[in-house]
């Protein structure tokens, strides 16, 4: 196991995209030490921030002390596991291929923005854009999992295309805007205009029954086990990361309302009636 | 005239010193659910019926065992179904029918794949049936499986995209042979209710019992199986009978099963069970090893039953 002590916070944003267990774990302890970071405008090494200590030969890379700055830790992460015990700043497995973020708090915009794959689990909260598309880009998040155990901002799952989001408490403005394919589930509320110009793919809001545009049209109690195969797999998933309070309210039946029919029309929110 | 065969002994009953020949075919797993223990059976009826054997049908299909809540996908009761066929193709083709008309259109119904995937052996199931949706369907990938829900009248039937196979074993078999029709069919019943406690095999033939054991070819060259005159008592003394003076009729039991090791137990259960009064000698049935590479020694399950061969 590599630990990665960060020895004090400071203000200005670290950009240490260099800080993934899949390239680290070949690497000794002078080579890591040696990774290029931005600290600001100012180019440096890791090593002048964090205390290096073992090597991530087993994949396993943890984290520690203040990352609340700290952007882009995970990103493009193929494989391994990397927890983070502590907040992280923006970016945090933005483009992730594979493996395990792990983040013990709170994280900032942009968690796993356009991300192909693995799994993203925050203990608290995070912010606006998780799993979205950036600005111009025409997809966002395209596998993989992303498991929120707080609330998040707006533009959740913004321009999704495939692959499942959960957020556990509550969302704000234009959750599933664009949606191309792929789930959102919302266990908490959420807040206007959720699922605008959508396409295809879900949203699952089992506990809150917001106000939809109206270029969403009512289809009545959906019977159908697919929102039980989800319930059931977020449970196994909340179980694994330690998470148990999230499932422990079941899902009521949920009405179906299709849309938005204003683009294509093949997407859904989930809802109570 | 009888043969004189190399006669063992269980429970008092000869057992013939033979064995039983099966071959291996490209095998399935179905796992259908449905909101009530009922719907499932009529589902499974229906999409495992006419399917005894290759010879005359596209698969051979049975009722695996049924599976409590806790043991289905989405925890409504269900059922596990085994298919088996001749080819991965010619199984793709039978699922996709049999799931087509005897599951979706069932009310509640869902199926998923009751085995590990290959994906370079795995059948195109749900990818298929999904165009019923007519363009209304909805895929979803979820832990690394994609299912298909597909809209129909009472809500949505929804199914894995793909199924995995197997190399299954199929012609495990005992031919009972009873003093009487009422005492071989009771020794057959009481082996099937003990086969039907196996997991992973099936008796893909009506009730588990065969009555009309076949023999390869004909004398009429359209048929390619024909009655196997050996063991019909009517007409034991115009051929070479392989049935025991004492015997009036005999009941075939044909098993197929995931793997060799099941249909093994299958065997053994049965043939314990079928040892009972008013039995005189249990066969088995072969083509002299020239058909199918698994030989099963009726010899070799004779020994008692232990636990680590008695299922639960």
């Amino acid at each position: 196991m590599l630990i990665l002590n960060r020895r004090d916070s400071h203000p200005i944003p670290l950009e240490a995209d260099c800080i993934r267990p899949d390239t680290m774990a070949s690497l000794d302890a002078w080579s890591i030490s040696n990774l290029p970071v931005w600290h600001g405008n100012i180019s440096a090494r890791l090593g002048d921030y964090f205390d290096i200590i073992g090597n991530a030969s087993d994949g396993d890379v943890v984290v520690r002390g203040d990352c609340s700055r700290v952007k882009h830790l995970g990103c493009g992460m193929t494989a391994g596991t990397l927890r983070v015990e502590s907040p992280v700043g923006m970016h945090a497995g933005a483009d992730m291929r594979g493996g395990l973020l792990r983040v013990e708090g709170d994280a900032d915009d942009w968690l796993g923005a356009e991300m192909h794959g693995g799994q993203i689990i925050v203990a608290g909260n995070a912010g606006n854009s998780v799993g979205s598309a950036y600005l111009g880009a025409n997809r966002g998040m395209r596998g993989g999992e992303i498991l929120v155990s707080g609330n998040a901002g707006n533009e959740v799952g913004a321009t999704l295309r495939r692959g499942l989001i959960v957020i556990g408490g509550d969302v704000g403005n234009f959750p599933g805007i664009n949606l191309l394919a792929g789930t959102l589930i919302v266990l908490g509320t959420c807040g206007v205009r959720p699922g605008a110009a959508m396409r295809r793919g879900s949203i699952l809001l089992p506990h809150y029954t917001p106000e939809l545009l109206c270029t969403f049209a009512p289809a009545g109690p959906l019977d159908s086990v697919f929102p039980e195969l989800y319930f059931r797999h977020l449970q196994r998933m909340v179980t694994k990361a330690g998470i148990p309070g999230l499932t422990r309210q079941p899902w009521p039946q949920m009405h179906r309302h299709a849309g938005d029919l204003a683009s294509l029309g093949k997407g859904e929110i989930l809802c109570p009636a | 005239m009888a043969n004189t065969p190399n006669i063992l002994t269980l429970n008092g009953v000869e057992v013939e010193d033979t064995y039983a020949e099966a071959s291996p075919l490209a095998c399935a797993r179905v796992i259908l659910t449905a909101e009530t223990l009922s719907l499932v059976q009529s589902a499974a009826m229906a999409s495992t019926g006419h399917a005894s054997s290759v010879i005359g049908c596209d698969a051979e299909a049975g009722i695996d065992r049924l599976l409590t809540p806790a043991e289905t996908p989405d925890g409504r009761p269900g059922a596990s179904l085994l298919f088996f066929g001749f080819s991965r193709p010619a199984l793709e083709q039978s699922l996709v029918a049999r799931i087509g008309q005897g599951i979706l259109p069932c009310p509640t119904t869902s199926a998923y794949n009751g085995l590990p995937i290959d994906p370079a052996k795995c059948l195109q199931v749900g990818s298929k049936i999904r165009f019923f949706g007519d363009g209304w369907q909805i895929s979803k990938l979820l832990d690394g499986k994609r299912y298909w829900r597909v809209p129909v009248m009472d809500g949505e039937f929804v199914i894995e995209e793909i199924f995995g196979t197997g190399k299954g074993v199929a012609g495990g078999n005992l031919i009972i042979q009873g003093k009487t029709r009422a005492a071989a069919l009771e020794a057959a019943e009481a082996a099937v209710a003990a086969i039907a406690l196996v997991p992973g095999v099936i008796l893909p033939f009506a009730h588990g019992i065969v009555r009309a054991g076949s023999k390869v070819g004909s004398r009429y060259p359209k048929l390619k199986a024909s009655t196997n005159a050996q063991y019909c008592p009517s007409i034991r003394s115009q051929v070479k009978t392989e049935l025991h003076p004492q015997c009036q009729a005999s009941y075939e039991l044909v098993i197929d099963g995931l793997d060799l090791a099941s249909v093994e137990v299958s065997m053994r259960v049965g043939l314990h069970a079928a040892a009972r009064p008013g039995v005189v000698r249990i066969s088995a049935g072969n083509y002299g090893g020239k058909l199918g590479p698994f030989l099963i020694q009726l010899r070799g399950l004779i020994g008692q039953i232990g636990a680590e061969t008695i299922p639960c």
